[in-house]
């Protein structure tokens, strides 16, 4: 049977005492595919049940399972063992996110950005009884930022992030662009002083980490330089999108 | 939430579009500007020729905006770096913005004060 | 102890749906969830979902009551059709409803909502956002409970209905993050937990769907109904059964065998590829049981390839990137191998139309419900309007319920109780020498499952299963935990989880073999025709303490709006 090493950083903040440390398993596997969170499961049911992961789905559509594999961002359900180089697989939390237990981050602060940049559609006028129309082409502008699982990957690798508590990030931001691109959305001024200003899309220098760690393969830089550019649009031009 | 939620930030907007108009100026007058200094013939590089160059007025004109533009594209850009390691609260980022216009105003009016020679 | 008018159960569409109702009726609701809202497993559901909209050009003349019709037929006449008519007519506004709050659907040239033709409706109806539906209509929905401030409590795992002189009151949950028991009081609970998915072992659901609300409800002594009604779908992928929509084949995917033939074409002429999930999952179990699967290996191929690149990338991007990621096959130059997998739980805890069981206070909604759309084979794209309709109505029942109320102050005894039950629960789990590995014991339940209540199901073999079951359930109370910390202990989570998942599991098995019929999804080798005269009934599993399996009883189906047919495609 194939067998894999895997090597994962393991810290209880809870136990002060208690450094971080990284432990090794062998984890079997039948046939020619295993994805990190089968054997992270394996390691759980097998070897150390106090072992911590989140998980849900295991078909990369979650979110969940968002960690930092081999020194890249990864989703553990979607990475198989197979295809990451050498037999030893190196697991850790996705870094500078405040730590729960083990492979498990707190994503609290992720969420409150989310919310705060008024992640739904606003509209002012009246609803027809129908859909809203959308042409193809309008809808075409979606198809990148509605793929967004919130994993929370290029949070964790944005350097703007790491040196400013209260900058935004990649993903609240492009949850804005999200919505300030749809053409249904009618929210002209009332979202803008949110994501427009230094704490938000100014903050972005165009690093472009967040778009090698998107799992989904999305870009956030796109959408925040639009959004930069809309501001512009907006505020000189009085334009509504 | 840790971070504290930060609704009375506004602005960015001027001072990233002046980085980008800035840069674009910089391309542009430091081109003329090299190409002026370097190839345009004024016959004998001597002080007298060289002043004569810096009296017109389309090269002083040059040389004022890349001033300008240098000055601020640099400091906009310390500030930017800044502000990103250590001048986080809005306070902060108020007083080092303050200091920034200062140093950027005397440097401006001494660069002017130094052609002023051959404005006039 | 924390308090909530309402609490619900689940983060997916059908709570988030109900939870927004209430909410916007003013009532303070909280949502509790294992997961956040925005993973819960509704996000993996691709292919579409229903309304009559009649966007399609060739869907001008489709109404509700073709749509109604059309359910009523696939779920061969087992569904309750006054709910069945409801929620035909419900899915119209509700689709336009969730357009409105920005659910971004594909569109066709004129700008209106894109519909797409899937198995067993008679005109194209379905409406869809690529192959992402379901994510796309569950982040519309966790946007819309930002908005509306719905508290959200994520990552607290339910253990535990509180229950006073016959009401229910609140729930006990466990918080993953902080460690430790506590109990929500409210004076109603809505579950909207999902299916029971993960008691097979080939199933296409999130690994955190184990059925859990059923459980609970279910041991609260809230009948689950027709249970035996299993879906499987017919296009999981080969190694881990993780979903191939049904959009490809919506698309014009062909299923082919090992000689290379649309085998479709001998088991539904009519609609081929496009026949019912249960017609066609069992069409492509013969073939593979028959040996015609890929090199005789039980496996066949799902073939976009003759769709082309630019058709795969604008409709089917999904399931492109999942068959790369999962199968090692790109769809645009290889098909894909798989296999049928479990995928739907048609049966759940007994509600009425508007989501009320038995139990006064005690809602569910969604896939953990059994209102009794679906009858015995879910059409696909039925699901995902079940959750919202049925959710949206489970909430406004909430609402009625509320004003009925006249004691509004759950029991604060009873729900400490509740907290020390499950604390005891944990402890002795904590404290019994583990005898019986529990996942191994997990592994040998879902297997059985698997092999014994699948596809074909004929009464030797169940009852050699269900045998196993009770041996496997009287086994259960010698497991016990690896670990014991208490934050974030997946380990006694999944220890937790296993007697439930049993208790369904023994529901599905007994329901399966006292039912002497073939039906939509359960068909049985031995008695393979309808059987209107002794079977047109739901059956309901009642929970019995300290006997293995359920005791059953049933209850007449809702008929009287169409007439009875023999379902053929």
């Amino acid at each position: 049977m194939p067998e894999a090493i895997f090597r994962i950083k393991r810290h209880d903040p809870h136990k002060k005492e208690e450094a971080p440390r990284w432990d090794e398993f062998k984890v079997q596997y039948e046939g020619e595919n295993l994805t990190v969170l089968e054997g992270l499961f394996y390691i759980q049911e097998n070897l150390d049940g106090s072992l911590s992961f989140r998980y849900c789905c295991r078909a990369s559509i979650c979110g969940s399972c968002a960690m930092y594999i081999n020194g890249a961002y990864r989703l553990a359900c979607q990475t198989n063992v197979r295809h990451l180089t050498g037999n030893i697989v190196t697991v850790e939390p996705m870094p500078r996110l405040p730590l729960v237990k083990d492979l498990v981050c707190e994503m609290d602060d992720f969420f409150a950005k989310y919310e705060y940049i008024k992640p739904w559609l606003i509209r002012n006028s009246k609803d027809p009884d129908r859909e809203i129309m959308q042409s193809p082409a309008d809808r075409h502008k979606l198809n990148m930022p509605v793929d967004c699982i919130l994993c929370g990957c290029c949070y964790s690798s944005c350097p703007s992030v790491w040196g400013e508590d209260n900058y935004l990030g990649p993903a609240a931001l492009l949850k804005a662009y999200r919505f300030e691109v749809d053409s249904r959305d009618e929210a002209r001024r009332e979202r803008l002083p949110l994501f427009a200003n230094e704490r938000g899309v100014y903050r972005c220098h165009t690093i472009m980490n967040c778009v090698e760690a998107c799992p989904k393969e999305l870009s956030p830089t796109e959408g925040i330089q639009w959004l930069k550019k809309a501001a512009v649009r907006r505020r000189l031009f009085g334009r509504a999108k | 939430m840790k971070a504290e939620v930060v609704s009375t930030y506004r602005g960015g907007m001027w001072s990233w579009l002046f980085q980008r108009i800035t840069a674009v100026l910089l391309i542009v007058c430091l081109a003329i500007h090299l190409v002026l200094t370097h190839f345009a013939n004024i016959g004998e590089l001597t002080t007298d020729n060289v002043a004569g160059r810096l009296a017109h007025a389309g090269f002083t004109a040059v040389d004022i905006i890349l001033l300008a533009a240098g000055i601020f594209h640099a400091l906009n850009g310390l500030r930017m770096v800044l502000m990103d390691y250590w001048f986080t609260s809005r306070s902060r980022a108020m007083g080092l913005s303050i200091v920034l216009w200062v140093v950027g105003l005397a440097a401006m009016g001494y660069g002017t004060w130094a052609l002023w020679p051959w404005i006039s | 102890m924390i308090h909530h008018d309402l609490i619900v159960v689940g983060g997916g569409l059908s709570g988030l749906r109900a939870a927004i109702e209430a909410k916007m009726a003013g009532i303070d609701v909280a949502v509790l969830s294992q997961v956040h809202p925005a993973r819960s497993h509704s996000a993996a559901a691709q292919g579409g979902i229903n309304a009559a909209l009649g966007n399609h050009p060739n869907g001008a003349d489709d109404s509700w009551e073709r749509h109604a019709f059309d359910t009523t037929k696939g779920g061969d006449f087992l569904g309750d059709q006054d709910a069945i008519v409801q929620m035909a007519k419900d899915a119209i506004p509700c689709i336009f409803e969730m357009d409105h709050w920005g659910c971004p659907f594909s569109r066709f040239e004129d700008g209106r909502i894109a519909q797409r033709p899937f198995g067993g409706a008679g005109f194209p109806r379905t409406c869809y956002g690529a192959d992402k539906t379901g994510h796309y209509l569950l982040h519309t929905l966790v946007e819309q409970a930002y908005r509306l401030q719905v508290k959200f409590y994520v990552e607290q795992y339910v253990t535990e209905l509180i229950v006073h002189e016959g009401l229910c009151q609140g729930v006990v949950a466990y918080d993953m993050i902080r460690g430790g028991f506590e109990a929500f009081t409210a004076n109603a609970v809505v579950v909207a937990t999902g299916g029971y998915g993960r008691i097979y072992s080939n199933s296409t659901n999130a690994i955190i769907n184990t059925g859990s609300g059923m459980a609970m409800a279910y041991r609260a002594g809230v009948p689950l109904k027709d249970m035996e009604f299993v879906q499987f779908h017919p296009t999981g992928l080969r190694t881990t059964n993780i979903l191939m929509s049904e959009a490809a084949r919506g698309e014009g995917a062909y299923l082919v065998n090992g000689l290379g033939e649309r085998f479709m074409e001998r088991y539904a002429p009519k609609f081929m590829e496009l026949a019912p999930r249960d017609i066609t999952a069992r069409s492509i179990q013969t073939e593979i049981n028959e040996g015609r699967g890929i090199n005789g290996e039980p496996y066949i191929y799902l073939d976009i390839r003759h769709l082309g690149a630019e058709k795969i990338l604008e409709r089917l991007p999904g399931i492109r990137d999942l068959a790369i990621h999962f199968e090692g096959v790109d769809a645009i130059e290889a098909p894909i191998p798989i296999v049928p997998s479990q995928h739907y739980s048609m049966g759940g805890i007994d509600t009425n139309m508007n989501g009320a069981t038995i139990m006064p206070g005690l809602f569910a909604a969604g896939e953990c419900a059994c209102v009794s759309v679906h009858g015995r084979i879910g059409l696909g794209g039925n699901s995902l309007l079940e959750t919202i309709v049925f959710g949206r109505r489970a909430g406004a029942e909430v609402i009625r319920f509320f004003a009925d109320l006249r004691e509004k102050r759950p029991n604060a005894r009873t729900a400490f109780a509740a907290v020390e039950k499950v604390e005891n629960t944990m402890k002795t789990l904590a404290d019994r020498p583990a005898t019986v590995d529990a996942y191994a014991l997990r592994t040998e339940m879902t297997v059985l499952m698997k092999e014994h209540f699948f596809l074909f199901r004929d009464e030797p073999t169940m009852k050699a299963g269900l045998d196993k079951l009770a041996d496997i359930k009287d086994r259960v109370s010698k497991i016990g935990l690896r670990w014991t910390g208490s934050i974030f202990n997946v380990d006694m989570i999944r220890t937790y989880e296993l007697e439930g998942m049993i208790d369904v599991a023994l529901t599905v098995a007994q329901g399966a073999l006292v039912r002497q019929e073939s039906r939509g999804s359960h068909y049985r080798t031995d008695y393979s025709t309808r059987d209107d005269a002794n079977w047109l009934k739901h059956t309901l599993a009642f929970y019995q303490a300290g006997v293995s399996g359920p005791r059953l009883d049933f209850k007449p189906v809702t008929l009287g709006t169409f007439e009875l047919e023999e379902r053929k495609y």
